[in-house]
């Protein structure tokens, strides 16, 4: 009868409120040994990234008085769910971020300076990028966890059977045309061979699958600048594509050189030196249907448990090599109910032996030289490329406290211009939308 | 367990009106149980939620569209009076997203309606395998927008199923989500395909609701099936024609899953529909009061489109 | 004499016309069939395949599209062990509460405003009938801010809360109660029934199919909702089925083809079941509630 069911479904979902609001109740437990009571500390992470288990683990095993609950998302909803959680009454105490959104955070409050907990020495010891990017307005947010990169991986097989012999080391690397010339190559070979398509350059998987993901897709035009060149020249700019203070893009974003990098990174994805797709092919490499990949060097343990016989070569530039530093890093909240503890225990998964042995496990690249200098599998094949981008070619994203709108933009022009649009109106666009939110 | 006289027409034909033949409309004015306290006894759960859920959310929205704030810092916010508002007019990106919104809802209309209005036809006939052809396009009707989302990106892939059929007929890959001409059109084929289930099934009701003896009447004066439809039926479909438009509207209006999902608002913002713009100034550009402002505007623009539905439809609620 | 005269023409035309007839209502079918009915086969089919196949199988097209020949369950205990059983449970108690809450919230409401007359009814009305015109997505960010202040944010409750109070429910059911005639109540009254009672023992017995459809059509937009729980949830042991499932498509990283399709499908198949065995209920219901 309708009505049994209607009061039957009334009584579940009764119970079920009761539930889930009795659910929603803890409480701290008791450990031995703790006089002044059990530090809990709430972590907030993205899936798979730092702070993990093994770290927070190992710090719980060394300060038996602090324990750890963790609360992971999606990589890509990290952002939101930090949007969300930062005004509530209760942040997490501890939060992993993508380190180029620090000034974001931290002008805004969000986060708090670690300056005061940091070790004697750490300064001279941590890489220049990481510190440039964890770092606001002189002040630092974040010891840094890991440093990452992109590096150009490619199926032996694959290139083989075409006889390209990628370079192995940054002395020899590749520029974008040589690279699209061997990637072409390889793809019709490849193609031919396996009766279905094989692209030279297999779509990148960063972002949503689809092209014009700012990490790996901007490089096209800030590797058109010249570092070296004086301040006031386009070329100055083209490479850091945002002004010092931050306030504007314009002359920074949209320069000649910028245009005529999209133009090239345009003829990547259309015309008849194609070698890639507009839309995304996930696992294109380890499938087959790629013959290089731009990717980041956790992909080399991917490669490997996939059983395809890959190489590693720097990654291709047109004027000046760059690659992008910057990876997930953490820090505390600065609303935390337990700031000091929580400072601490960031910091110290984060330098000395605690960090050295993490890193070692996890085969990381580490954030300081010291670190880097400990462990020898970070000079040899397949970490060593990566290793060496970041400290010869490694400059952070664009820093500011605007990053989210920043990289929002860039991405949308460089999506559309792999779409077909035109470079030099998608860039001037970009710039017009950013211009007025930076100079905020 | 009915006692009395009952009146057994459907509801529908009742409210059709104008013709004296049909039997007055039953006022349900109760004259026992008056009281305020037990009506405010039933109605107070739902009265609570509505304000608590609906109006409530209004009112912040109202208040934020004037403020310039951060979901970081909600304290930290300035009064910035309708400076929002104007925005929203000299921004060409809201422009450019309130455009295509408007040219989606139109598109989708101007599919839907026709279609759906001949499918119903089709089923209202004696044609074989209604059941079956009913069940079909209902099943877009119950499928959330999510997967419908995800499976069209699928479909629309350039190497997906829509273009392996067409190389079968050699025609070659189109572009669809990466191609500015064709990105807007396929997002409407594709609302098209969800929604015209649910309108084929409403004009149904009307049709079924169209009293045959006119038909008969008017085929017996010698009229052809396409003179009956155009002098008969459709005029009197108007009301549930109306109402469809309406459904339609709203429901394009609220598109949020194929930005979303599919192209976040690419190409060059050909499919940034109204909905996912404010969601991504609220959330990724941290900027909810602008997105409130905007918030607004949509929210009268629906109002006004609820407003003349009603006035068109004279719809008379019973106190 | 009228009927005669228009007897004969058609007999001479009625062959033809059923051929006609046929012949359209065929290829109507095919179409329907292609475009309904076909996308749903290859997207339960490509389920069943892992990457490669699902595009060996497009390129070129073959018949094998689909049906999920040479099948694999890989990809559905790939979703099972990232979790998607939780979220399928979480979505059916979103569901429950829902429904639970809308049925027991919208029939006291239509019971009030049907057969109780008090002053102010009028205003209740429309003061209800306001908001049926917000469109909820727009809602969204100051939503989510009531939410938080209520301390609710990230729960289950959450997601199903705000529609509770539904308005397209209250009118089916004003609807409904309205065809019961007032004598029943005279009636009970009579015998010293009080409001609930005539409630409880009159209206509610009456009005079942009208039951049966809310019940249908809030499980449906309960289970389909994506927006608003996509806002209010964010720790994945808590999030329902749709914002997992897209959660894997345009988010983070891409997943392969085969894993997508088979979330989609874990996510819709119960609810397509459900339809076929519940047809009735929907399709009238929302006929018939479409013309008030």
């Amino acid at each position: 009868m309708k009505r049994n069911i209607a009061t039957l479904s009334t009584a579940v979902g009764t119970v079920a409120i009761m539930a889930l609001a009795g659910c929603s109740a803890g409480s701290t437990p008791t450990i031995a040994g703790c006089e002044d009571g059990v530090t809990e500390l709430s972590v907030l992470r993205a899936e798979n990234n730092s702070p993990t288990d093994e770290q927070l683990d190992a710090y719980t095993a060394a300060n038996k008085c602090v324990i750890f609950t963790v609360d992971e998302v999606p990589f890509g909803n990290l952002a939101a769910k930090i949007a969300v959680l930062a005004p509530s009454s209760n942040p997490p105490d501890i939060v992993g971020f993508d380190a180029p959104s620090t000034a974001s955070y931290a002008s805004q409050g969000f986060l708090l300076p670690l300056d005061d907990y940091l070790p004697a020495g750490w300064f001279d010891d941590v890489t220049s990028a990481t510190l440039t990017e964890n770092s606001w307005d002189g002040q630092v947010y974040s010891p840094g966890n890991e440093q990452d990169t992109l590096s150009l991986y490619f199926n032996k097989e694959l290139t083989d059977a075409a006889g390209i012999t990628p370079p192995t080391s940054l002395d020899t690397a590749w520029t974008w045309p040589e690279a699209q010339a061997a990637m072409l190559t390889c793809q019709v070979s490849a193609t031919e061979a396996a009766g279905s398509t094989v692209y030279g350059l297999a779509p990148s998987r960063l972002g949503d699958g689809t092209p014009g993901t700012s990490y790996r897709d901007q490089l096209f035009l800030r590797s058109m600048g010249d570092p070296t060149a004086p301040e006031s020249s386009s070329a100055y700019k083209t490479f850091y594509a945002i002004s010092d203070d931050g306030t504007t893009v314009d002359g920074w974003l949209n320069t000649p050189e910028a245009i005529e990098g999209a133009t090239f990174y345009q003829n990547l994805f259309e015309g008849p030196d194609a070698v890639t797709s507009k839309t995304g092919l996930p696992n294109a490499l380890i499938d087959g249907k790629a013959c290089f990949d731009l990717e980041v060097s956790s992909n080399a343990t991917t490669l490997t448990n996939a059983g395809v016989d890959f190489g590693v070569s720097p990654t291709p530039y047109l004027v000046t090599p760059i690659v992008h530093t910057g990876a997930v890093t953490f820090g505390v909240t600065a609303r935390s109910n337990n700031a000091e503890a929580a400072a601490t225990a960031v910091v110290a998964m984060d330098t000395g032996d605690q960090y050295l042995d993490w890193v070692e496990n996890n085969l990381r690249i580490p954030v300081l030289v010291s670190t880097t200098e400990a462990l020898p599998s970070l000079s040899e094949a397949p970490l060593n490329i990566p290793v060496e981008e970041i400290q010869e070619w490694g400059v952070p994203r664009p820093p500011g406290p605007h990053f989210d709108a920043y990289d929002l933009y860039v991405t949308a022009a460089l999506k559309n211009i792999a779409y077909g649009a035109d470079p030099k109106t998608e860039l001037d666009q970009a710039v017009a939308k950013l211009d007025p939110i930076l100079s905020k | 367990m009915h006692s009395g006289p009952i009146d057994s027409t459907p509801l529908a034909v009742r409210d059709l009106g104008g013709s004296s033949t049909l039997p007055p409309r039953r006022r349900s004015q109760s004259k026992i149980g008056k009281g305020a306290l037990p009506a405010l006894a039933f109605l107070t759960p739902f009265l609570l939620l509505l304000l608590v859920f609906q109006y409530i959310p209004l009112a912040v929205m109202a208040r934020s569209s004037v403020l310039d704030y951060s979901l970081f810092n909600p304290d930290n916010a300035t009064f910035v009076g309708a400076a929002n508002f104007i925005r929203i007019f000299t921004d060409a990106e809201t422009i450019q997203s309130l455009l295509i919104t408007f040219a989606f809802i139109l598109g989708v209309l101007i599919l839907v309606v026709p279609a759906s209005f001949a499918l119903a036809v089709f089923l209202n006939g004696k044609l074989p395998a209604r059941a079956l052809v009913r069940t079909m396009i209902f099943l877009p009707v119950v499928t959330s927008s999510v997967v419908v989302a995800t499976l069209w990106t699928f479909l629309l892939n350039e190497t997906g199923l829509i273009n392996s059929v067409l190389a079968t007929v050699g025609i070659p890959s189109a572009g669809f989500l990466t191609d500015t001409t064709q990105a807007l059109p396929a997002i409407i084929v594709m609302t098209v395909w969800q929604q015209v289930g649910l309108a084929t099934v409403l004009f149904l009701g009307g049709l079924q609701a169209v009293p045959a003896e006119l038909s008969e009447a008017a085929h017996m004066d010698g009229a052809g099936p396409l003179r009956r439809t155009l002098s008969i039926t459709l005029p009197l479909l108007s009301r549930t024609t109306l109402f469809i438009v309406v459904v339609m509207t709203v429901f394009a209006l609220q598109a949020f899953a194929p930005a979303y999902i599919m192209t976040g608002g690419a190409p060059q913002g050909t499919t940034n529909l109204i909905i996912y713009h404010i969601y991504k100034t609220a959330f990724i550009l941290q900027q909810p009061g602008y997105a409130s402002a905007m918030a607004l505007v949509v929210l009268a623009f629906a109002i006004i489109i609820s407003l003349i539905q009603m006035r068109l439809l004279r719809t008379r609620w019973n106190y | 004499m009228t009927t005669q005269r228009i007897a004969e023409p058609t007999q001479l035309r009625r062959i033809p016309r059923t051929i006609v007839r046929f012949g359209v209502s065929f290829v109507v079918i095919a179409i329907i069939v292609g475009a309904f009915l076909l996308p749903y086969l290859w997207m339960v089919s490509s389920a069943f395949k892992n990457q490669t196949a699902i595009f060996d199988d497009l390129n070129p097209l073959s018949w094998k599209v689909f049906l999920p020949v040479g099948g694999t369950i890989d990809n559905f205990v790939a979703l099972f062990e990232k979790g998607i059983g939780l979220a399928l449970l979480n979505s059916l108690i979103v569901a429950f509460i829902q429904v639970g809450g809308t049925l027991v919230v919208c029939t006291l409401a239509a019971y009030a405003l049907t057969r109780i007359s008090f002053k102010g009814r009028g205003v209740v009305f429309a003061v209800i009938l306001a908001t049926f015109m917000l469109p909820a997505e727009a809602l969204v960010v100051p939503m989510y801010g009531v939410i938080s202040g209520l301390n609710l944010q990230d729960t289950l409750l959450a997601v199903a809360l705000p529609w509770v109070s539904s308005v397209f429910g209250l009118f089916l059911l004003k609807q409904a109660f309205e065809e019961i005639p007032m004598e029943l109540d005279e009636a009970a009254r009579l015998d010293g029934a009080g409001h609930f009672r005539v409630f409880w023992s009159i209206i509610l017995p009456n009005v079942r199919t009208s039951l049966a459809t809310l019940c249908l059509v809030t499980f449906l937009f309960s289970w389909n909702a994506f927006l608003w729980p996509l806002t209010v949830v964010q720790s994945p042991q808590n999030q329902v089925v749709q914002v997992a499932i897209a959660q894997s498509v345009s988010a983070g990283e891409l997943p392969n083809w085969g894993l997508t399709f088979a979330g989609a499908a874990v996510a819709t198949v119960p609810l397509i079941l459900l339809f076929l065995f519940a047809q009735r209920f929907f399709v009238q219901g929302l006929a018939s509630s479409g013309l008030k």
